[in-house]
C-alpha cells in the first residue's frame, strides 16, 4: 500500500481577484505502513495538502494516487476515495451528532454501504481501539461523555471505516498534558494494530519525532523538506528560519554543542539527551 | 504588600447540570463532590501567580469564583475587600478583576476591533472621548494598533486573543485572570499572548494564570498545584516542580529541564535542585565539565 | 465557497453618505421603499433611479458591490418578470401555443421588475454605506420610543450586532463540519428532497451545538466586561445630527413631493 503524490497544485479563487497559490509542485511518496509527521506553520498549505488524500479538494494540476487508485482522476468513485483514506480534523469533537455514541461511529460504516451485522463489529473494534469501554459507552449520548471521551469517540468514527491511509490533523489540539499522552499512545497503537499509513499534522515536535518514520516540512504551499526525523530536526537552523521548533532534547544537544560540548547529532528524545549527557560529564556513584 | 485577592474557606459545588460546568465536573456534581474543597489563598497586588491542575481539578472554577461568575456553596472571596456576594458592588468587582477566556473567538462581541474593545468601557458608562482614548491605549498595549479597524473573524487565533485581552485592559482592571488563554493557540500564538501577558505585568497589573502548560507557570513568580478541588502545592515555579513524584501522580508533567536534570540526579550527576529553564541546565552543564 | 455570500455586507468609505446619521438612513430607506409603491408610472421610477444614481456616485461605492445585490434574487425577479408577462389578460402581442404575451402583461411585467431592481438597489446602499453596528444603533435609537410599549429597543440591537458578528464564523463553522462528515462518507448531493433533507442532520446538529456552546462563552465574556442592558451605556460612536443629515432630509422631502406631484399630475 503507498501513496504518491506528483506536481499537485492548487490555487483557491482562480480567477478571481482573491486568487492565492495554496499549493505549489507539492510531490512526495509514502511507502507502505509508514507512519508520517507533516510540520509547518499555520498559512503552509497543510490542511490544503490533506484535503486532497481525502478526494475532498481536486487540484488545479497534479495527481494523487493511493494503493494503485488515481483519486484525482476525473469520474473516479468517490465512495472508494473515502473508503482508502480517514480525515481526522481538528477539533473532531464538533462534528457528533447522533443520539448515541454506537449510532454515531456507525455514521462512517453505514455510508460506505456496509451490512448492520459488519458495521456493529467495526464500531465495537473502534470503540475499543480508542481505549474505552463498548458496553459502558455504546448507549450514552455523545454530549454527555467529557471532552477527552468526546474526541476519542470522534475519533472511532473515522477508524471505523478502516482506511487505508488514517490522517489526524493536530489530533492534542486543546488537551492537557495527560489526555495528549494517552491520545498519542493510542494513536500509535492504531497504527501497529491496523499496520495502515498514518500521517500525523502537528506542531509538537517531540511527538513526531517519537512517532514519525518520515517528516515532511511545509511552507507558503511548498514542500520544502523531506526525510527522517533525525534529517529535518538536525537542521535547526532552517527550521527557526521557518518560525519551526525542534525536540526539546534537540534543541537542549544543539545548545550545549554550540557551546563546545561534543553531544552526537541524532538526540531528539529525552532518554537519548540523558544517555549522552550523563556519559559526558561521568557518573558519580 | 496589599493582598488584592482574598480566598477564606472556599468551598464549591456544582447544582446538577448548574450552567458553565465542564462535562468532568457532571459526574462529581451528582454524587455531591465539592469542586472546589475547601481552599484559601491571598493574591498579592503586582503578582505573577500560575495555577495548574488537570481537567476536573477545579482551577477554572476557582477562576469564575473569582469575578463573581459563580459564587460560593459556603467561604468568601474578596476582591479588594468587596465581598464577592454583595450584589452592590458586582460591577466593582469585575471591574477590578478583568477576565479572558479560552477560546478567542467566543469572546468578540463586535465585527470591528476597536468596537469590541471599547464594549467594555461602553458598559462601565464611560464617556465617548475617554472610550476611544482607552481603545486607543489598550490596542497599542497588545501590539494590535493598525487592527482597529479590521473584522476580526480574519485574524489569527493569537491576533483574536490579543484583542480579548485589549477588551479586558480598556476596564483598566487592577488584576486579570486569564483563564487557559494559550490553549486554542498554535505556537506562535502562544508565544504573542504569554509575551502581553508579562508585559502587562511588568506595567503593574496583577496576573493569574490558569493554565496546564508547564513552561508557562515556571514563568510566573508563584505557582499553586490544584488537584480534586484542593490546592496540593504551592511555591516558586523551583519549590513546586522539585516535587516530581507528586505531579506526575496528579497527572502532571513538569518542564523539560526539571525532567531531565532529575533522571540525571538519579544516576548520582549532582545537579542543584532549584534549576527550572533549559538555559540554566544548560549553563551548569558546561560549567560542570 | 460559502465565505462568498455578501449578505449586505459593509463596503468601508468616508463618503458623504458613509457619513450620514444612521437613523437618517435607515428612514430615508424606508422613505424610498414606500415611495416606490406609490408610484404609478416610469416617470416616478426614473426620478427614483435618478436619485438612487446620485446617491451611489456620492458614496463612491463601486458598481459591482452594487449589482452584486441583486444577484441572489435574480431568479425572483425572473419568475416576478414572466409570470406578469404571460398571465395578465388584455390586448394579445404574441401567442406562443397555449401562452400569451398582452400589451399590458409586458408593461405589468416591466414594471415590477423595475420596482423590484429599485427597491434591492436602494436597501443595498444602506447596508453598504453603514457599518453593521451603526445599523444596529440606529434601529436601537428609532424604536426607543417604543420601549415604553415593551419593545425591548437596546435587547434586541444588541442581538442583531451579535448575530452579524457571528454570521462568517457560523458559515466557517458550516463549512469544517461539512467536510468532517463528506470524509466519513456522507452525501449532501444525491437523492430526493426527503433524503436530502435528512442528510442535513449530521450538519444541523453539530451547528446548533455550537450556536449553544458560543451563547454560553458569549453570556460569560459579556458579564465579565460588566455588561448589564442597556441603561447607563455609553456609546463610543454617537450619533450625531449635522448640516449633512439636515441636506438629506431636505433631499428627500424633495424627493417625495416629486413623487406626489407626478402621481397626481401624471
Amino acid at each position: 500500500m503507498s501513496i504518491q503524490v506528483r506536481e499537485l497544485n492548487y490555487i483557491y479563487s482562480k480567477g478571481l481577484p482573491d486568487q492565492s497559490v495554496a499549493l505549489k509542485d507539492v510531490s512526495f511518496e509514502i511507502g507502505d505502513g509508514e507512519f508520517v509527521g507533516i510540520i509547518g506553520h499555520t498559512g503552509s498549505g497543510k490542511s490544503t495538502l490533506l484535503q486532497h488524500l481525502d478526494g475532498l479538494l481536486k487540484p488545479t494540476s497534479g495527481t494523487v494516487v493511493i494503493n494503485g487508485t488515481e483519486i484525482t482522476a476525473p469520474g473516479v468513485n468517490i465512495m472508494e476515495v473515502r473508503r482508502r483514506t480517514g480525515l481526522v480534523f481538528q477539533y473532531p469533537e464538533y462534528q457528533l451528532f447522533e443520539e448515541t455514541v454506537e449510532k454515531d461511529v456507525a455514521f462512517g460504516p453505514a455510508n460506505l454501504g456496509l451490512d448492520e451485522e459488519e458495521t456493529a463489529e467495526r464500531v465495537r473494534e473502534a470503540i475499543g481501539l480508542v481505549r474505552m469501554d463498548y458496553d459502558e459507552v455504546r448507549k450514552k449520548s455523545p454530549f454527555d461523555l467529557s471532552g477527552g471521551e468526546k474526541r476519542r469517540i470522534a475519533i472511532a468514527g473515522v477508524i471505523a471505516m478502516k482506511p487505508d491511509v488514517l490522517i489526524l490533523d493536530e489530533p492534542t489540539a486543546g488537551l492537557d498534558p495527560k489526555a495528549h499522552k494517552d491520545i498519542l499512545e493510542m494513536i500509535e497503537k492504531v497504527h501497529d494494530h491496523e499496520n495502515n499509513i498514518t500521517i500525523l499534522v502537528s506542531h509538537k515536535m517531540d511527538d513526531i519525532a517519537r512517532l514519525a518514520d518520515k517528516v515532511l516540512v511545509m511552507e507558503d504551499g511548498c514542500l520544502v523538506m523531506n526525510g527522517t526525523p533525525e534529517e529535518i530536526f538536525s537542521q535547526r537552523d532552517k527550521l527557526d528560519s521557518m518560525g519551526l521548533n525542534i525536540p526539546e532534547a534537540a534543541l537542549l544537544a544543539a545548545e550545549l554543542r554550540e557551546r563546545g560540548l561534543p553531544v552526537r547529532e541524532g538526540i531528539m528524545t529525552i532518554e537519548q539527551a540523558e544517555e549522552e549527557i550523563a556519559s559526558l560529564i561521568g557518573e558519580r556513584r | 504588600m496589599e493582598k488584592i485577592i482574598r480566598i477564606e474557606n472556599l468551598i464549591f459545588r456544582y447544582s446538577a447540570g448548574g450552567e458553565g460546568q465542564p462535562a468532568a465536573d457532571a459526574a462529581a456534581a451528582d454524587s455531591g463532590i465539592n469542586a472546589i474543597d475547601g481552599v484559601s489563598i491571598d493574591i498579592e497586588k503586582g503578582s505573577f501567580t500560575a495555577v495548574i491542575g488537570r481537567n476536573g481539578s477545579g482551577k477554572s472554577t476557582l477562576a469564575k469564583n473569582i469575578n463573581a461568575l459563580l459564587l460560593p456553596s459556603s467561604g468568601v472571596v474578596y476582591v479588594k475587600d468587596y465581598d464577592t456576594r454583595d450584589e452592590e458592588h458586582l460591577w466593582d468587582i469585575r471591574q477590578t478583576a478583568g477576565m479572558v477566556f479560552q477560546n478567542p473567538d467566543n469572546q468578540i462581541v463586535s465585527s470591528i476591533v476597536e468596537d469590541d474593545v471599547a464594549f467594555g468601557p461602553e458598559n462601565l458608562g464611560i464617556e465617548p472621548e475617554m472610550i476611544r482614548e482607552r481603545v486607543e491605549e489598550s490596542l497599542k498595549a497588545v501590539n494590535m494598533g493598525e487592527y482597529k479597524k479590521k473584522a476580526p473573524h480574519l485574524l489569527s487565533g493569537g491576533q483574536k486573543q490579543r484583542i480579548a485581552i485589549a477588551g479586558a485592559v480598556a476596564m483598566k482592571p487592577e488584576c486579570i485572570i486569564f483563564d487557559e488563554p494559550t490553549a486554542m493557540l498554535d505556537p506562535k500564538g502562544r508565544i504573542e499572548v504569554m509575551e502581553i501577558i508579562h508585559q502587562l505585568h511588568s506595567e503593574g497589573i496583577t496576573v493569574l494564570l490558569i493554565t496546564h502548560f508547564m513552561e508557562e507557570a515556571a514563568e510566573a513568580e508563584r505557582v499553586i498545584i490544584m488537584d480534586e478541588g484542593k490546592i496540593k502545592l504551592d511555591g516558586t515555579p523551583a519549590q513546586v516542580f522539585v516535587r516530581r513524584d507528586e505531579l506526575k501522580k496528579m497527572s502532571l508533567d513538569v518542564p523539560f529541564a526539571v525532567e531531565l536534570a532529575h533522571r540525571l540526579r538519579a544516576r548520582g550527576i549532582d545537579i542543584p535542585e532549584d534549576i527550572v529553564e533549559r538555559k540554566d541546565l544548560v549553563e551548569y552543564i558546561c560549567r560542570y565539565r | 465557497m460559502l465565505r462568498d455570500i455578501t449578505l449586505g455586507q459593509y463596503y468601508q468609505g468616508d463618503s458623504w453618505v458613509h457619513r450620514l446619521d444612521p437613523r437618517i438612513k435607515i428612514i430615508a430607506t424606508l422613505a424610498f421603499i414606500i415611495e416606490l409603491f406609490v408610484v404609478n408610472s416610469f416617470i416616478g421610477f426614473a426620478t427614483a433611479f435618478a436619485v438612487l444614481a446620485v446617491v451611489i456616485a456620492v458614496s463612491r461605492v463601486p458598481l459591482r458591490f452594487i449589482l452584486r445585490g441583486l444577484k441572489p434574487i435574480f431568479l425572483i425577479i425572473l419568475f416576478t418578470f414572466v409570470v406578469n408577462l404571460f398571465m395578465i389578460d388584455g390586448e394579445i402581442l404574441v401567442r406562443i401555443g397555449f401562452l400569451t404575451i398582452t400589451r399590458e402583461g409586458l408593461y405589468t411585467a416591466v414594471f415590477m421588475a423595475t420596482r423590484l431592481i429599485l427597491l434591492i438597489i436602494g436597501s443595498s446602499i444602506l447596508t453598504l454605506a453603514t457599518k453593521p453596528i451603526s445599523l444596529t444603533d440606529g434601529i436601537e435609537s428609532l424604536m426607543k420610543p417604543f420601549s415604553r410599549f415593551g419593545v425591548p429597543a437596546h435587547e434586541l440591537a444588541m442581538m442583531m450586532t451579535i448575530a452579524l458578528r457571528f454570521i462568517p464564523t457560523l458559515l466557517e463553522e458550516t463549512d469544517k463540519i461539512m467536510k468532517a462528515q463528506q470524509a466519513r462518507g456522507a452525501d449532501f448531493e444525491t437523492g430526493n428532497i426527503f433524503k436530502r433533507a435528512k442528510h442535513l442532520i449530521p450538519i444541523l446538529v453539530p451547528l446548533f451545538i455550537s450556536a449553544f456552546r458560543i451563547a454560553q462563552d458569549m453570556a460569560m465574556a459579556m458579564e465579565a466586561r460588566c455588561y448589564r442592558g442597556g441603561e447607563h451605556r455609553t456609546r463610543m460612536h454617537e450619533m450625531k445630527f449635522s448640516g449633512r443629515d439636515a441636506a438629506a432630509v431636505a433631499l428627500m422631502a424633495v424627493f417625495l413631493a416629486i413623487i406626489i406631484l407626478e402621481r397626481i399630475f401624471i
